[in-house]
């Protein structure tokens, strides 16, 4: 089998694969018209909402690695015809975590440092690669560590050296994987047209009803918490739909909703499952920081900010009428609970 | 201030900008330009006229010695259509900006004298250029460094490699010079023997010189001095104290952390994080990294024009060489009036030190001063030009 096919349908995102499709003479009609390219797109996207990572298999020979390349195309425009912003994140990011996995594998299979050079390379990123550790400059670093949360990741941490910073080899490929998931949900959705959209009717059915299963329910969430999510102020509502769509929310917005919930009466599990959605969840983590938040160790809560922290950090969006009798974001959702409880049908 | 006033500082200005070599930014006719006027309503309402754009230098340079503005300001960012509205104009870049300032330095502004203020915001500047250099590798002719014309110093930089970052990168930088969420656990690695190995880079570096000036001080102090100054930096008690001196007075010891190794340190985490603290307070820059008031990170602020006049100093916002700052005096080096004698009449008591002299003025009196000074008390809307 040809070296670089092998590759590139591994890493089906590099624009050196869509060039490879472009020069093969494939269009999107064939694409369509192969059932195996299109089964195994439509396996990418269900696997990505079960798991979030869409698992590289291994590929037995020039058919198959036809197939694999084929259906990340695929794939997109199944992702762009759905249209949710929470499946496109989610696509996205297990698209780079199943990379990330199959590089991390061949690091320890010894072909590694060969991929990450190419894909390096492929990705446009300045890097200087050795065995021991790479040196990136600090202007591509930033841009690809930006979405990292763990203080770790905040430059002030970091060995930086006359504009380079020093990473280890695993570091460096978890930036990596942030650079794939730049470059998968880059143009996303796609503007498809709605013939093709229909013709895939069958397949799109069968992605969304695995998205509605993937997806913890707002009546579920108000059924087992007692709290009343229609009487969130805005600000918290806010956060909470990011949440919902995957949408990466800044520490402050996660610090403000979680000590608001915990003050509203929700327990830490409750708190724990609305972060299930996040685009990159980590239970042990997650669980970590809730826990703090709630006192579990400490035995003191903390208490939810207040509107001017809110309005300090940008998380007050979408202020109304209420917000300007109140200035606590809790005084808000007591407010409205009582009005609510007068007026059983606002 | 009066009309009288008002127009004799304008034609000072106007005289100014007809002579001066002035020295506009790269892409002038991409970028967003911003002036006050001397009009009718200054200084009482100052009106920023925003959105302005020019083609050429010459047409900017025309423009300015037109108008001869009370203040002149450039956008960091360069946009495709400089001068559509905001949500129109197509942000394509912007060059990385630190503006330091008195004001977000120290937060009791009136207990100094400008010129103290001066001297602790240089200061505060000579250590962002040091982290410039050093840490993130510019080269000097990287820097654009400026005098403000009033309480401190912009460094611009416009190389190619800075313009694509976003906001939250350029905080991550602001963060950086001031050591915010700096963690020490970063830089420390846990060796087999179960010693700690400290790595010394980055931030790493600027504490590991700390800790061995830090344990050299207190090797050379009588022991009672020791302790004071131990429990002063890192809050902990007597008997943790006189551990630390027994280290910093073992040569042994003392020999392997110099090579980086720090031994039993995790048994006394309060030296470790003490330490840590005291040089961060000294090394790091104080700036203003307030939440509400962005410094760096705001891609679309403008920031004063090299070269132009302060209207509340007079003083020129004047670009220098880096290695130049050491002996920079913006009271003598900014000064751009001469010293012919103009008369003033003083509405409030006031005083400066410029080019040397020192200029004491009293509310009510009249006076005369040289131009160069006069037209800083004007600026500074301390007394009205005496007809
Ligand atoms: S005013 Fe307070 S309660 Fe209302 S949206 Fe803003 S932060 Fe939330």
């Amino acid at each position: 089998m040809h070296e670089r096919y092998s590759y590139l349908c591994l890493y089906p995102f590099l624009p050196a694969a869509s060039e490879y499709v472009k020069e093969s003479g494939l269009t999107i009609d064939h694409m369509i018209s192969s059932a195996s390219a299109r089964i195994r797109a439509k396996e990418r996207v269900i696997e990505a909402i079960r798991t979030g990572c869409v698992q590289r298999p291994f590929i037995a020979d020039d058919m198959q690695a036809q197939m694999e390349l084929l259906s990340y195309p695929f794939a997109r425009i199944l992702v762009s015809c759905i249209n949710d912003p929470y499946l496109v994140r989610r696509y996205a990011l297990a698209e780079a975590k199943g990379a990330y996995r199959r590089i991390i594998e061949d690091l320890n299979t010894g072909t590694g440092m060969d991929t990450i050079h190419k894909l390096a390379g492929d990705l446009g990123i300045h890097a200087d690669i050795s065995t021991d550790h790479v040196l990136v400059p600090f202007t591509d670093y930033l841009q690809l560590a930006v979405n990292l949360r763990d203080k770790r990741w905040k430059l002030v941490n970091r060995s930086l050296v006359r504009g380079k910073v020093k990473l280890n080899v695993n570091e460096f490929v978890r930036l990596l994987q942030e650079a794939i998931y730049g470059r998968v949900i880059k143009g996303l959705p796609l503007d498809v047209p709605e013939e093709i959209c229909n013709s895939l009717r069958a397949h799109i059915e069968q992605i969304k009803e695995e998205l509605a299963r993937g997806r913890p329910k707002r009546d579920e969430f108000r059924a087992h918490s007692g709290a009343d999510p229609d009487s969130f102020p805005p600000c918290i509502r806010n956060i909470l739909r990011n949440l919902n769509e995957g949408v990466n929310i800044p520490h402050s917005a996660r610090f403000a909703v979680t000590a608001f919930l915990l003050n509203a009466g929700l327990s830490v599990e409750e708190v724990i499952e609305l972060y299930r959605n996040s685009p990159d969840f980590n239970e042990t983590m997650t669980r970590y920081q809730v826990e703090h938040i709630a006192g579990v160790r400490s035995g003191t809560r903390y208490t939810a900010p207040s509107c001017a922290t809110m309005r300090t950090y940008g998380n007050c969006v979408g202020k109304d009428e209420l917000c300007d009798r109140i200035a606590h974001p809790l005084s808000y959702y007591r407010l409205k609970l009582k009005r609510r409880a007068k007026k059983p049908d606002s | 201030m009066r009309e009288e006033t008002r127009r004799f500082v304008h034609a000072g200005f106007r005289r100014y900008y007809n002579h001066a070599r002035l020295k506009p930014p790269g892409e002038v006719w991409m970028r967003e330009w911003g002036f006050v006027h001397f009009d009718r309503y200054y200084p009482a309402k100052v009106v920023m006229r925003r959105h302005k754009a020019f083609n050429s230098d010459v047409e900017l340079i025309n423009y300015i010695r037109e108008y001869a503005p009370a203040h002149a300001y450039h956008s960091a960012a360069i946009y495709k259509y400089p001068a559509a509205p905001m949500g129109r104009k197509e942000w394509l870049g912007a060059d990385l900006i630190f503006d330091l300032d008195a004001d977000h330095i120290v937060s009791d502004l009136e207990k100094y004298s400008y010129e103290d203020l001066l001297e602790l915001v240089k200061r505060e500047a000579q250590k962002l250029i040091g982290f410039l250099l050093n840490d993130f590798g510019f080269d000097e002719s990287d820097l654009e460094l400026v005098f403000s014309g009033s309480r401190g110093y912009h460094i611009h930089i416009t190389a190619n490699s800075v313009r694509q970052l976003g906001s939250r990168e350029r905080r991550e930088i602001v963060d950086y010079m001031t050591a915010s969420g700096l963690e020490l656990g970063a830089f420390l690695k846990h060796a087999r023997d179960g010693n700690l190995i400290l790595i010394s880079e980055g931030w790493g570096e600027r504490l590991f010189n700390g800790l061995i000036r830090f344990l050299h001080e207190i090797a050379d102090l009588p022991e009672e001095e020791a302790i004071v100054s131990i429990r002063k930096a890192t809050g902990m008690d007597k008997r943790q104290a006189k551990d630390v001196i027994r280290i910093a007075r073992d040569e042994t010891v003392m020999n392997r952390i110099e090579s980086g190794q720090l031994p039993n340190f995790s048994r006394l985490p309060a030296v470790w994080t003490g330490i840590a603290r005291s040089v961060t307070r000294t090394v790091s820059v104080e700036s203003a990294d307030r939440p509400d008031e962005p410094v760096t990170s705001d891609i679309k602020r403008l920031i004063r024009m090299p070269t132009s006049l302060h209207g509340k100093s007079s003083l020129q916002v004047k670009p220098l060489e880096i290695d130049a700052i050491a002996d920079f005096d913006p009271l003598k080096d900014a000064v751009v009036f001469g010293d012919s004698d103009i008369k003033l009449r003083v509405m409030h008591d006031a005083d400066i030190r410029l080019r040397g002299e020192h200029y004491r003025l009293e509310e009510g009196e009249t006076v005369t001063l040289p131009e160069y000074a006069a037209m800083y008390f004007m600026c500074r809307g301390v007394a009205e030009l005496e007809v």
